[in-house]
């Protein structure tokens, strides 16, 4: 039969499209083979019932396919629903992982700059403490210098220090090393900092001669060399530079940290600078005076001192230093000028020398008490020796005016007693005994006469002349004046006549022999020996003359001492002690020596030598 | 021979005086220089002793206050005890300086003198 399609079909189409699970029994009345293939093929329908089942299975057929429609209804939404989950669950999971990847990015990110952080920092220590630990302001710039090498395109760095108006140090580097400049120039020195400072850029090009393209000015703070400097006092530190507009932004960044540390070392290394050149200044001051100079404490402590009075600086005591001695020296005015709190000055005698010692006390620490001085020794040996030579000529004068008057008021009556002597003596023929008696009247006159002359020649020291003399004439004539010492003593006198002649002055060595003999007879206490002999030598060409005492002789370390001026082992007021070193200085002006030969305990020979001299030109 | 001698030591004057007396001249001792001119005038001696410091007249003043006759006539000697002559001036004809070595040559070069005129 022909089969019309069924109207149903085309509704079972539109269902299985509008709801594709629903469960879609087709209840026919009949079926035929090809009705059931057309309701499942065209229909689509899931179940074919027929009507002529019983009420019962048709409607448990019904529910069942309620059921499974339902079954499969909810699976269907389950599916979709753990889909949808799922695929929720996925895109969560990706979220998390993603954040998590970006955390422990970030995680590590920030080690690294922490590290870097760290690193800097631990850096900017090492070089601040490097800056502190600088000793030198040289040693400081070079630090300077490395730090900012490492910043390509930087030329090395330049600093102005203005320590007062128109008055600039320039510190430079040249061919690796560190230069400076003084500048009178009025440089511009800016307070903050300054790019392409056009006034400095010129400033610069004017001092250095080139031109200077990028630069970048650094104001330094300068507390401590307006403190202690000039209250004016100005720094800055200038870059040139090659940086982009980008690498200057870095390096400005990075210099931002560095700026601090390296003012403060620049002013603190200035400073130090100033003031080692301020004391290398007093220094030099101070050993450019040509006296020993010290600071001494209280307690006779060298503080410090110029190397004149020591080229060491030790902790020592000044008269272990200047007198080598183990306790202070006689006359010091160290401890007199601490307690009157005024300059003193005393006579020091050291080593043959004497110094006239100025103490001036000052106050070195704040308490108000002196307890420091300063103390200048002056060798005033030379000038006291002239000074004594003057004394000498005004006494040996004073004595030449004085005999003078005496010689002419005993001359006169003399030349009477001496002249009526021998009339009287010529008239007295026959009267032997009167006249024996007067022949020793005009001795006695002329041996008076005699005296005078030699004391007339002995004082007069003003003529300077040579005369030939021999040693016999030089004793004949000292002998009489010396009358009084030599009194006491048994004197052996063993004298060349008339070798020995030379030329010299006669007055001064005469004075030289008076002074001999006089120390010789003074030495011995008791009843002594002296003994005068010329040493006559044929072919030499010196000529002595030893004056020998049997005293208590001159202990060794002494030799030397006895000819300082002013030693004197002689009771105060005896002797000015100046007899011998005068009596040395006299015959070493002739050209000779005084040689003197002692032993302790067994007497002192003094010996003359003097050049033997024929003509005056050989002086 | 008239001999004058001036000088204010009296034991110079004495010995002197003996000494020429003893050889057979005549003498006159004055002390002082102002008696001394006087005795000058009036005496004319062959010789004169004369002393450079003496009160009064000293002997050089004295010397200047002579005329030229008077000064022709005799024979000047000029003594002292200072040793030098320097700085007088030499209006004398012989310096004697003070002490004499003997007495007896000094009147012998007096003599000399005089007969050598």
């Amino acid at each position: 039969m022909d089969y019309e399609p069924h109207p149903w079909f085309s509704f079972f189409e539109m269902a299985k499209e509008l709801s594709p699970e629903t469960s879609r029994v087709f209840i026919s009345e009949i079926w035929t083979n090809t009705s059931l293939k057309e309701a499942i093929n065209k229909a689509h329908a899931h179940k074919t019932l027929s009507l002529s089942s019983s009420t019962f299975d048709l409607r448990s057929q019904l529910h069942q396919a309620a059921l499974d429609f339902e079954v499969s209804r909810t699976q269907n939404q389950l599916l979709k629903e753990s889909t949808k989950q799922y695929k929720e669950l996925e895109k969560l999971n990706t979220n998390l992982e993603k954040i998590v990847e970006e955390r422990t990015l970030h995680i590590q990110n920030s080690t690294v700059e922490i590290a870097e952080k760290l690193e800097r920092i631990r850096h900017l220590i090492r070089f601040i403490k490097d800056l502190s630990q600088s000793l030198s302001f040289e040693d400081m710039m070079n630090l300077i210098r490395n730090e900012l090498k490492k910043f390509a395109k930087l030329r090395d760095p330049i600093l102005v220090i203005q320590t007062d108006k128109n008055k600039n140090e320039i510190y430079f580097y040249q061919a690796g090393h560190l230069n400076n400049h003084s500048s009178d120039k009025n440089w511009q020195i800016p307070g903050q900092i300054k790019i392409q400072d056009k006034n400095l850029m010129m400033t610069l090009a004017n001092h250095f001669g080139r031109p200077f393209v990028s630069i970048i000015c650094f104001p330094i703070e300068t507390r401590l060399m307006k403190n202690f400097i000039n209250e004016n006092a100005a720094a800055i530190l200038l870059i040139e530079h090659s940086l982009s507009e980008s690498e200057l932004d870095e390096f400005m960044e990075s210099m931002s940290e560095f700026l601090k540390p390296i003012s403060m070392a620049i002013d603190r290394a200035f400073l130090e600078n100033e003031l080692i050149s301020q004391s290398f200044r007093w220094e030099k001051t101070f050993d450019g005076i040509k006296d020993p100079i010290a600071i001494i404490d209280s307690e006779y402590n060298v503080i410090r001192s110029n190397n004149k009075f020591s080229d060491r600086m030790i902790l020592k005591k000044c008269y272990d230093i200047f007198a080598n001695s183990e306790k202070p020296c006689v006359d010091c005015p160290l401890s007199l000028s601490i307690e009157s709190k005024k300059s003193q000055s005393a006579q020091i005698k050291h080593n043959g020398k004497i110094f006239e010692v100025h103490t001036y006390p000052i106050q070195l620490s704040t308490e108000n008490r002196v307890n420091t001085v300063v103390n200048q020794y002056i060798d005033v040996t030379d000038s006291r020796t002239l000074y004594m030579r003057m004394v000498q000529n005004e006494k040996m004068g004073a004595i030449g005016l004085l005999a003078g008057h005496i010689a002419h008021e005993l001359n006169n009556p003399l030349t009477g007693i001496r002249s009526l002597s021998q009339v009287l003596i010529s008239q007295m023929k026959d009267r032997p005994q009167v006249r024996q008696d007067l022949i020793e009247v005009e001795k006695a006159a002329m041996r008076s006469q005699k005296i005078i002359k030699n004391l007339l020649d002995f004082s007069n020291s003003e003529r300077k002349e040579l005369v030939k003399i021999n040693w016999c004439e030089l004793v004949d004539k000292t002998m009489p004046i010396l009358k009084t010492v030599i009194r006491n003593h048994r004197v052996l006198i063993n004298l060349e006549k008339n070798q020995d002649q030379f030329m010299t002055d006669a007055n001064l060595v005469q004075q030289v022999v008076f002074n001999l003999i006089n120390n010789a007879c003074q030495s011995m206490k008791d009843k002594g020996t002296l003994t005068v002999e010329s040493i006559y030598q044929e072919d030499s060409k010196w000529t002595y003359l030893s004056i020998q005492d049997t005293g208590p002789g001159i202990q060794k370390e002494m030799h030397e001492k006895i000819f300082e001026p002013f030693f004197t082992t002689k009771a105060e007021g005896q002797g000015t002690g100046l007899g011998l070193s005068l009596s040395k200085s006299i015959i070493e002006s002739l050209g000779g020596k005084i040689l003197l030969n002692s032993i302790e305990g067994q007497g002192s020979q003094f010996i003359i030598q003097l050049p033997k001299r024929l003509k005056t030109e050989d002086l | 021979m008239r001999i004058l001698i001036i000088d204010d030591e009296p034991l110079v004057r004495r010995s002197l005086k003996r000494a020429f007396i003893s050889a057979g001249h005549e003498v006159l001792d004055v002390a002082e220089g102002d008696s001394g001119l006087k005795a000058w005038k009036s005496y004319q001696p062959d010789i004169a002793f004369v002393d450079v410091l003496m009160p009064g007249l000293t002997g050089p003043q004295l010397l200047e206050s002579l005329s030229d006759d008077d000064r022709k006539k005799t024979k000047i000697f000029l003594m002292s005890a200072f040793t030098g002559q320097e700085g007088i001036k030499k209006n004398f004809d012989l310096f004697i300086s003070k002490p004499f070595e003997d007495i007896f040559s000094l009147v012998k070069l007096a003599e000399e003198f005089v007969k050598n005129d």
